[in-house]
């Protein structure tokens, strides 16, 4: 068996090329021939690079110059012949062969899936467990400045409503012990209409549209209970800590096709949706049970739930679930019509 | 530089090619993609360089192929660091969404230190025939092409747009060098007020059109809403087959002009950038895509990649054995990172 390789040779000076010759004659040394200066190298001062797919075999020497060869089973070849061992190449390998790479591409739905659904959603809960409530405080600190700035105006509820309110809402939350700081407060705004928001660190504003639209005060308290249960479940952190892991997932898978992102990009938005939705029923469950533990019917909440999506007049949700950040108005409240 | 006395004069036409095949390049990317989620993204830095050290092996001009050389841990150093300052930078802002007024000066300054190190790590990192191409450019003309010239062109509402454009193109492309011969960009800055300006007229053109249709449908549809969901989805996919259109004839335009004005030694680059084709790659490659859910992606990538090198040649008097290799040099890639993360690709 001849174990003369064909191929180029570039010293690293300048870009000529020269055909030459690799013969891989001992387990100690090669030598490079059929150019103006033939000369040998010690095996173990040479650096084999493996190619990636089709390209070709390179062999370095210390000195900057490059052997190449297209012919890169005969490098293997011979230097199997001689006894000197390439090192190990277990990702060319795989690259090789088809059932392989069959088998990856399982692998890569298999874990993409798991972890999308399952993984990120409970190592964030973990880690939200593990964070102190004062951070909460500190993520909603300027929130309020800001969403004043944007959206709201202030009050034109009479004092005297306020206070009531205030009071239904402390005999709420003072007993819940979670380490929150509660507090109601109230805002006008034609943006939101009839609505409530919580922040983060624990402050929830009710529109006066709300509590114009109210026919009963149990009402609005099933609205308070359910944002209080935002707080309480403390979504707003777990959504920050979910996405943030979503976003360190999709630069992985992605990260070498920045010019493919884009087109994907859609994807953590939809995933943030679904979270918002789990979130909205987790808090939907916390206002019906406090409700139940206080001897309030849950129709309250049903009914408030259809007259601020009446009076909102919001698409259908049914058609647009999976976009949308609420889970359907039917699955959440049943309607008179 | 050119020893004309020696050196035979050989006038050579050269086309680039393009080797890579979508099968082949299937497997490398899944197995790499199935290691990088099992290593949590650890080994993404390893399957770059193999994707890339995959293309470039397949880019072949006179029987000789391009190399890419960068070192996996290099990457993975620069990704760590840049993953940190996202991540402290994201977290900071829920805090004090104010931080950006601080943050936008270390922008102002960073941003063209980091383009120009981004630079530098792509070329020194490529070499052709064991000669490694090299990037000359100096932060101070960085930063005012990119920051300067941007200011101007913000401040003239984007009148200027077309010059601030040619002065980058002007830094990524002419400061660059191959081995120890440095490259010239001649572009004139008539020709990118040209086509910037016949882009924008397009993309108006458009518009027009795709509100005429909306108009003639609203029309004629008397039954129905033309909130309907297959009206909706024609729409978009008419909407975005105009915006793949409008991008294959700013980008054909744009590689025309850089490619037909690059000089390296005697050695010239000739372009021919189609609109239609490009178009057409762009489109059947989105649509591929998204309709195989993510599968064909290689193919796209290759099928895009072919018709970028195929469409390039070059002219030599002197033939490519004359260029001499430069002093070896070592960049970070950190710089190089920072501008994929936060996909701030001014470096056209």
């Amino acid at each position: 068996m001849s174990r003369v390789i064909s191929g180029h040779y570039l010293d690293g000076d300048s870009a000529a090329v020269q055909e030459a010759q690799l013969l891989i004659d001992s387990g100690e040394e090669l030598a490079v021939l059929g150019i103006a200066a033939p000369f040998r190298a010690r095996l173990a001062s040479v650096r084999f690079i493996a190619p990636v797919g089709n390209i070709p075999y390179r062999v370095k020497f210390e000195n900057g110059a490059v052997f190449e060869t297209r012919d890169r089973a005969a490098v293997s070849a011979a230097l199997r012949a001689v006894g000197y061992r390439e090192s190990s190449k277990i990702v060319q390998w795989a690259e090789n062969h088809w059932p392989v790479a069959l088998g990856s591409l399982l692998v890569t739905i298999i874990l993409t899936v798991g972890f999308v659904q399952y993984g990120i959603p409970a190592l964030a809960d973990i880690t939200a467990r593990n964070i102190p409530k004062s951070v909460d405080q500190l993520l909603g600190q300027q929130s309020l400045e800001l969403l004043d700035d944007l959206m709201f105006e202030s009050s034109n509820l009479s004092a005297a409503q306020q206070a009531t309110l205030i009071a239904r809402f402390r005999a709420m939350t003072d007993n819940i012990g979670d380490g929150q700081h509660y507090r109601l407060q109230f805002r006008y705004s034609v943006l939101l209409g009839p609505n409530a928001v919580a922040l983060p660190s624990g402050i929830i504003v009710m529109t006066d549209e709300l509590v114009e639209l109210a026919e009963h005060e149990d009402e609005l308290l099933a609205v308070l209970a359910h944002e209080v249960g935002h707080v309480k479940e403390r979504h707003a952190l777990r959504q920050l800590l979910r996405s943030a892991g979503i976003s360190a997932l999709a630069l992985a898978v992605l990260g070498d096709a920045s010019s493919m992102a884009s087109l994907v990009g859609f994807v953590p938005a939809l995933l943030e949706a679904q979270h918002s939705r789990e979130f909205e029923r987790e808090a939907d469950a916390f206002a019906k049970s406090w409700l139940k533990s206080h001897g309030i019917p849950s129709s309250r909440f049903d009914q408030i739930l259809c007259r601020i999506s009446h009076a909102a007049d919001v698409l259908a949700d049914e058609d647009y679930s999976y976009f949308s950040s609420h889970p359907p108005l039917a699955e959440r409240a049943q309607c008179k019509p | 530089m050119n020893d004309t006395t020696t050196l035979a004069a050989q006038k050579q036409h050269l086309k680039f090619s393009f080797r890579a095949t979508g099968a082949e390049y299937f497997r490398i990317w899944i197995v790499n993609l199935s290691l990088t989620i099992l290593t949590l993204g650890i080994y993404s830095a390893w399957a770059k360089v193999r994707s890339l050290r995959y293309f470039y092996g397949n880019t072949v001009l006179d029987g000789s192929s391009f190399e890419y050389h960068a070192s996996p841990l290099a990457i993975l150093k620069g990704r760590l660091l840049v993953v940190g300052v996202y991540f402290a930078v994201v977290v900071a802002s829920q805090f004090y969404p104010y931080i950006s007024f601080i943050l936008i000066p270390i922008i102002l300054v960073g941003l063209p230190w980091v383009t120009m190190r981004a630079r530098m790590f792509q070329t020194r990192m490529s070499s052709y025939r064991n000669v490694r191409f090299d990037f000359l450019g100096k932060y101070k003309e960085s930063f005012t092409s990119l920051i300067g010239w941007g200011l101007l062109a913000v401040v003239t509402l984007y009148l200027l747009l077309p010059v601030w454009l040619w002065r980058r193109v002007k830094y990524n492309w002419g400061q660059a060098a191959y081995g120890r011969t440095p490259m010239h960009f001649t572009g004139p800055l008539k020709g990118f007020f040209k086509f910037f300006f016949k882009t924008l007229g397009l993309g108006l053109g458009m518009m027009a059109v795709v509100a005429a249709v909306f108009f003639a449908a609203k029309q004629t549809l008397v039954f129905g809403s033309i909130f309907s969901y297959p009206m909706i989805a024609a729409g978009a996919i008419l909407g975005l087959c105009f915006l793949f259109l409008l991008l294959s004839y700013y980008q054909k335009s744009l590689f025309n002009e850089i490619f037909n004005h690059l000089q390296i030694g005697d050695a010239r680059l000739q372009a021919t950038f189609r609109t239609k084709k490009l178009a057409w790659i762009y489109i059947s490659n989105f649509f591929g895509v998204i309709l195989t859910f993510g599968l064909f992606y290689p193919w796209a990538m290759v099928r895009q990649l072919r018709y970028m090198v195929e469409s390039l040649a070059l002219t030599t008097e002197f033939g490519l054995n004359q260029f001499a290799a430069g002093e070896k040099r070592h960049t970070s890639a950190t710089g190089e990172e920072v501008g994929d993360f936060f996909d701030v690709d001014v470096g056209v």
